[in-house]
């Protein structure tokens, strides 16, 4: 509930980022060229430009899917950058930080995922390859999944933030990997995007940075908004529970009055009794011992 | 359309499926995942008020 | 138990850190050494548990003939062994460490928890190749006996070194995460799986050159190892660095 700078940018930053994704998405359908594909049989002129090759449109999925995959990537390095600062400061708030991160970086590769994927259907034929870059994506899912299920695994929260921190670091090692495999293995058909050598034409370039900018943009702006409904739902499970302790120890206190004054109660009857008793066994004696003075 | 233009546009129409499904699929993830957290936070609000509730009525008995 | 204790007092009283850290590491290691050899829980039940996944094997290939060149993904069926009798194996290596309490009385030692941590791995990687020694000739007279073997087929030991070390020290790390949780033999397999992928990746790719042994698959051989290596150190180090972390109570 503490609402910090950050928070009071996020709105401003949520709306640049889908200003800037929304131009990218225009720019990418109207003034981006359409990349070349495949050799036509014969040269045709379209609007007094030489054309050579078929056009394709499914590159247009790029202009998203590239800047949400590192959006991903840079999640994941937030990720491991809280664990590492959890497993220095023992913070809890640190552990919730990874935790969200962890949550957003999900987000971003499910959508990364379906909209590569629909790519890799129509560009090569088939749903899935084990290709380098798809194969190592795909465990960065399953480690980012595994870290959900480590963390429910777990009940006491102290232990679960250092198992999650080391997990998440443990993780992170997969994001690079995935991120340069496709210049390491020369066999990869995955399109390289960053590179000295080539690189885009100015008309593709800016929409796509356009759309990297607002997709890191809306990434901050969800990994705080999530920050802060998480901790409020944190911090009021965790007023709840000390509520519950408080009526517990009222309750407790008021048992053990209810005992004392019962107890109390008794004694007296206790002790009255015996008052009786001796009152009887006096009487007794009394009736006894004019006889024995006798 | 004459037939080089047509071989020029053969992959634009089927792909225009594939492409629109990508770009809802993205942003259809992003809302996803906001309305559940939407969903969090009001049922994290709903929790104050019982809490609220609930601390009233114990400084009425006190 | 007796004997251990002497050996930690020997250790102590034998002055610089470094010597004593090397005698602290012996004395574990050699106390999971004499355990083993003494129940041999762990060898047996891995042993038999790669007997079973190359039965299954044997039903998954029954109906295939002999057309099949098995030599061309032979690789693959190998490391599947070894992941799948690994993951056993690394839950067995806790499993009585903590039923006997065993590994509370060692973090209570003045022991440094990077040397807990090269003691289990060690030990993990000794009963994993220990294991592999008599399971790898069982594949290949399971499978490969018929088979046109290259002449480079015995540099498969080379991916499996690299490979089982690899696992060895990663696995120990998650092993010991996963211990302590609700449903630990899954969450191991779910947390090492894809932790060990690349690893896995770039052995399956060695192996499978040293099994086809084509001219000029060399250089992959190598740059899988490079790969494999490069991952080891990596994610041992990381291990190393983070399990004081993992065992701190």
């Amino acid at each position: 509930m503490v609402q910090s700078k950050a928070d009071r940018l996020v709105p401003l930053l949520l709306l640049l980022g889908a200003v800037l994704t929304a131009v990218d998405v225009v720019w990418t359908f109207t003034l981006a060229p359409l990349v070349q594909g495949a050799q036509l049989s014969e040269p045709v002129v379209i609007a007094g430009q030489m054309v050579t090759t078929k056009l394709l449109l499914s590159q247009k999925i790029f202009y998203l899917h590239v800047p949400v995959a590192i959006a991903s990537f840079v999640v994941m390095a937030f990720l491991a950058y809280y664990g590492v600062r959890f497993l220095m400061t023992k913070d809890r708030a640190y552990d919730l930080r990874a935790y969200v991160a962890a949550q957003v970086a999900l987000v971003f590769i499910v959508a990364t995922m379906i909209s590569g994927d629909l790519w890799t259907c129509f560009e090569w034929g088939v749903w899935w390859v084990w290709e380098p870059r798809l194969t190592t994506y795909f465990i960065l899912m399953l480690l980012v999944i595994g870290y959900f299920i480590l963390r429910n695994a777990i009940d006491d929260p102290e232990k679960r933030a250092r198992f999650c921190a080391v997990f998440g670091i443990i993780a992170f090692i997969d994001a690079p990997i995935s991120f340069f495999i496709t210049r390491l293995v020369p066999s990869s058909i995955h399109p390289v995007v960053f590179r000295t050598d080539s690189g885009l034409p100015p008309m593709m370039l800016i929409p796509f940075l356009l759309g990297l900018f607002g997709m890191l943009m809306i990434g901050f702006a969800l990994y705080r908004y999530a920050l802060r409904v998480h901790g409020d739902a944190q911090a009021v499970e965790e007023l709840k529970e000390q509520l519950e302790e408080l009526d517990a120890r009222a309750n407790e206190r008021a048992a053990a009055a209810a005992l004392e004054r019962l107890s109390a109660r008794h004694a007296v009857e206790v002790v009255r009794e015996a008052a009786c008793d001796a009152s009887a066994v006096a009487a007794r004696a009394d009736d006894e011992n004019p006889s024995k003075e006798d | 359309m004459d037939a080089i233009l047509s071989e020029v546009y053969s992959t634009v129409l089927p792909a225009a499926p594939f492409v629109l499904a990508a770009y809802v699929g993205i942003w259809l993830t992003l809302f996803v995942y906001v309305f559940s957290l939407w969903k969090k936070s009001k049922h994290t609000s709903e929790d104050i008020e019982a809490l609220k509730r609930a601390l009233e009525e114990r400084e009425r008995k006190e | 138990m007796s004997r251990i204790e002497n050996e930690r007092v020997c250790a102590k009283g034998s002055g610089g850190r470094a010597p004593r850290a090397l005698a602290q590491y012996r004395a574990l290691l050699a106390k999971d050494v004499r355990q083993e050899l003494r129940t041999r829980e762990m060898l047996t039940s891995m042993g038999v548990y790669a007997l079973l996944v190359l039965t299954i094997y044997g039903a998954a290939l029954a109906q295939v003939g002999d057309k099949l060149q098995v030599v061309s993904f032979a690789g693959g069926l190998l490391w599947a062994l070894v992941i799948f009798t690994s993951l056993l194996g690394l839950n067995r290596s806790f499993g009585h460490e903590t039923e006997s309490g065993c590994l509370e009385g060692i973090l209570l030692a003045p022991v440094d928890r990077a040397v807990i941590f090269l003691a289990k791995a060690t030990s993990n990687l000794l009963f994993l190749l220990a294991v592999e020694v008599v399971v790898v000739p069982l594949f290949f007279l399971f499978f490969l006996s018929g088979a046109e073997l290259a002449a480079t087929t015995p540099l498969i030991a080379v991916p499996l070194l690299v490979g089982t070390v690899g696992v060895a020290g990663v696995g120990t790390l998650l092993s010991t995460m996963t211990i302590e949780t609700r449903g630990r033999d899954v969450l191991l397999a779910i947390l090492f799986i894809p932790v060990a992928f690349p690893l896995l990746y770039a052995c399956v790719s060695a192996t499978t050159c040293a099994f086809l042994g084509v001219e000029g698959t060399m250089g992959t051989f190598w740059t899988s190892c490079g790969v494999a290596l490069v991952y080891d150190v990596v994610m041992i180090a990381a291990a190393w660095g983070l399990y004081e972390f993992v065992v701190d109570a």
